[in-house]
């Protein structure tokens, strides 16, 4: 990779299919600029090729699209960006298919096709009234380990420093040795993955190592978004190494997220793990990530900042599961009650949602209400288990007031509200899952 | 409209502080009728009586006429009351305002400056927000590291900040090893003495740093009548040094930001605020007393050295504890904002508001450690 070159380009240009070749060439040299690989740049190609069609259909020639490709190292990402204007916006559902031109008889158009082709896929709203089709693609990795290295007994002395790309792939080894799969994340199976995430500042991570240079712990963590930061870990090696280890891994990482805009640290622990001292259970999940059966995950929260209390929207049927859960977080908060919105709603509810693959997880949230909410979830339902995306969760803002209408739909599908995430959207966010 | 071309880089990736809101509003929030401030260090006795006597008795067509452009009568009354030059002090809205002052006349693009990485926020923040970059030394045995500070020095050092005693953890450096570490800088940098928290030390060991001022012409120091004399609400403090040093401080300063009720007020904290010092210091006493006993029975790490709080190691996190003691009606300081995790910091106040703190603990800590 040539480290002159900028992280991000882009391209402008006007929705139309005279400037295919123009948008995939794009994608394409952006990709082997960026130094990915034959396999990479094919999916590019397809996938650049994929969207820019589809926007094409439904946009109209007249209206820009930007498309923006981002090097993060180990990933490269297309961003779509367009104005939604004279679109009817049914067609951004991941479930929807694009209008053909008469004589075509084309099955699958739209979303989900590139979707396939990515690692994964996202669609929101951006600040600027735009709306943004993201599509990542890794970069292919070995998953060749460097030889672990030896256990230490137990350390007595050890000093947390920042991890270097280096460490990180020795660290790895010693996570894969030690830990089940389903208790690290998925990219410390391949350690040059592990030391790009590092690389591009995308994943941070600290090391505990002992006097004589031996790595006895580590732990990592990542921004979510803006205000949450995700942790994995903490990783001791061997794992009955003491508590204190475990403390003074995740104080490092407090101590080092205390002056920033995170508002918290949530983890994710498997059933049989411990939840870290000092973080607050916000609740469960069923996840299908790593078996064919369903297995429970927690979710928890450490807080960053005294909570000052904030006012959020809520539907009548939420109110008994909102009040207990504030009241069990120990959380203030005002619920304002929203009514529903009769009949005064658009038809058509558009939905997005965020696929990842390596996770099988499936995020949606709502773009738009409409008195289809039911019906189109139903759909997006049905199409994520046709593909065996089981694990199908739904974020609701209750910091966006319209956003309380899908709360009747979503419980009429058999969707069930799991936790409340502080401060995860605009304000906190109802997780549901699908039953 | 995109302003983002307009704004410098650092202050784009600068995370603003959002102070707490008011006490009316969190009360209500929490559910609580009363709220107990133990939170910002202030005095529970509030401003000497002769000060307060100022306030009372200011007249309200005197709200119309600009104030001392620099608190002129504040500074005789200071320099009387240290035997020192009216010259040699500047007073601002309050320290955070002189501490900008002192950053502005110094510090230019690529310059840097050295404190601790536990010890009050402001001095990092205003490096930060005006684009200098801030060295932190970790604290040795909850002190500030002579010899780390020292080790950060480079000809681009033009600051380095201590807080004496310092806030949260209340230790000190004694006379001794401040003038050690004055010599050891040996001009090269300015060394700030932020005494804040200064007429709370008893012990005669503390350095007075006015007393050093004219010795070392490179030290400038810190002091608020925030604490102490009991004025935070009027926001002001001063900055005292050598002539030369204060002058050039001066070139980078705001006058007229002190209004004419504080600078009266703090006139006569200073002239007549002798038993209000002793009055104070005996409560501090009588309260940390408590808070050690009742600490120790409870089996918690603390520590309770200089100034007027005390900080407790807690068994969950500090923010968890901070929201289950405000729905109690009790406001701590959490310790994550300063890089202590799962510490809190509680201003220590009259025993009778104490004990209901120490009731809530041992209420709310026994899930966590069989209490």
């Amino acid at each position: 990779m040539h480290k002159t070159l900028p992280s991000e380009i882009s391209l402008s240009l006007s929705g139309d299919l005279a400037f295919l070749p123009l948008a995939v060439s794009f994608a394409e040299n952006a990709g082997q600029a960026y130094g990915f690989g034959e396999t990479e740049l094919y999916s590019l190609r397809l996938c650049a090729e994929e969207v820019f069609t589809f926007l094409c259909r439904v946009l109209g020639t007249a209206e820009p699209v930007e498309i923006r490709a981002r090097n993060g190292v180990y990933r490269l990402t297309l961003r779509f960006l367009f104005k939604p204007r004279s679109l009817d916006l049914r067609v951004l559902n991941i479930t929807a298919k694009a209008p053909l031109d008469k004589g075509q008889d084309l099955d699958e158009l739209g979303l989900f096709v590139a979707a396939r082709m990515v690692d994964q896929l996202k669609l929101s709203s951006e600040a600027d009234g735009r709306t943004c089709l993201s599509l990542a693609i890794d970069r292919v990795y070995c998953e060749k380990t460097k030889p672990c290295p030896d256990l230490i007994s137990i350390a007595a002395n050890w000093q947390i420093h920042p991890a270097n790309a280096g460490e990180i792939q020795s660290f790895a080894a010693l996570v894969k040795a030690h830990y089940s799969v389903v208790h690290y994340p998925g990219f410390l199976n391949f350690p040059g993955k592990a030391a790009d995430l590092v690389a591009s500042g995308d994943i941070k991570a600290a090391m505990a190592v002992t006097d004589s240079g031996a790595i006895c712990g580590g732990i990592l963590w990542t921004w979510l978004s803006d205000k949450m930061i995700e942790l994995f870990g903490p990783f001791q090696f061997p794992n009955t190494q003491p508590p204190a280890l475990a403390g003074a891994l995740i104080d490092h990482l407090v101590e080092a997220s205390a002056k920033t805009a995170a508002v918290g640290i949530i983890c994710r622990k498997e059933a049989d793990q411990e939840i870290p001292a000092g973080f607050d259970l916000l609740g469960h999940t069923l996840c299908h990530a790593h078996r064919r059966t369903s297995a429970t995950q927690s979710l928890a929260i450490r807080l960053l900042r005294e909570d000052e209390g904030t006012a959020v929207c809520c539907h009548p049927s939420l109110e008994t599961f909102l009040r207990k859960e504030y009241d069990r977080l120990v959380l203030p908060r005002v619920l304002r009650m929203i009514p529903c919105p009769g009949s005064g709603s658009p038809e058509h509810s558009v939905l997005a949602c965020e696929i990842q693959k390596d996770r099988h997880v499936v995020m949606l949230t709502g773009l738009c209400y409409g008195r289809d909410a039911t019906i189109n979830l139903r759909e997006h339902v049905s199409l994520f288990a046709d593909q065996n995306l089981q694990t199908i969760l739904f974020g609701l803002d209750l910091g966006v007031s319209w956003q309380s209408a899908f709360v009747p739909d979503l419980i009429e599908t058999g969707f069930v509200p799991r936790m409340v995430i502080p401060y995860a959207g605009r304000s906190d966010m109802v997780m549901f899952q699908k039953q | 409209m995109d302003l983002k071309h307009l704004v410098p880089d650092y202050i784009q990736h600068y995370q603003s502080y959002v102070p707490s809101k008011p006490d009316q509003e969190l009360k209500q929030l929490y559910g609580c009728p009363v709220l107990h401030r133990l939170n910002n260090n202030e005095n529970p006795l509030g401003p000497p009586p002769a000060a307060q006597a100022i306030v009372r008795q200011f007249p309200p067509a005197k709200s119309a006429i600009y104030p001392s452009g620099d608190s002129y009568f504040l500074r005789v009354a200071l320099a009387e009351q240290f035997g020192k030059h009216p010259e040699q002090f500047l007073v601002g809205n309050g320290s955070c305002e002189v501490i900008s002052s002192v950053l502005k006349a110094f510090c230019e693009r690529g310059d840097n400056i050295v404190t601790a990485d536990k010890t009050f926020a402001v001095y990092e923040w205003v490096a930060e927000f005006s684009g200098f970059d801030r060295r932190l030394v970790p604290l040795k045995d909850f002190a500030f590291d002579d010899e780390g500070l020292l080790s950060q020095i480079d000809v681009r050092t033009k600051i380095i900040f201590i807080c004496n005693p310092n806030n949260p953890t209340g230790t000190y450096w004694d006379r001794d090893r401040l003038i050690r570490f004055l010599n050891q800088v040996a001009g090269r940098c300015i060394v700030v003495l932020d005494e804040a928290y200064f007429e709370y030390v008893e012990s005669n060991d503390v350095p007075d740093g006015l007393s050093l001022i004219d010795q070392y012409p490179n030290l400038i120091v810190f002091r608020t009548f925030s604490k102490m004399y009991g004025l935070a609400g009027l926001r002001i403090g001063y900055l005292a040094g050598s002539r030369e040093v204060v002058d050039l401080v001066r070139r980078a300063y705001v006058v007229y930001s002190v209004n004419t009720i504080a600078q009266a007020a703090a006139s006569a904290a200073v002239r007549q605020g002798e038993d209000h010092v002793l009055a104070t210091r005996a409560l501090m006493r009588e309260g940390k007393a408590f808070l050690q006993q009742a600490l120790n029975s409870l089996g918690l790490t603390y520590l309770c050295n200089a100034g007027s709080y005390v900080m407790i190691q807690v068994p969950l996190s500090d923010t968890l504890l901070y929201r289950k003691l405000m729905k109690r009606g009790l406001m701590i300081r959490t310790m994550t904002g300063f890089r202590f995790p799962n510490w809190i910091r509680v201003t220590v106040v009259g025993v009778d508001i104490l004990q209901q703190l120490v009731d809530a603990l041992a209420e709310e800590l026994k899930p966590y450690s069989g209490l």
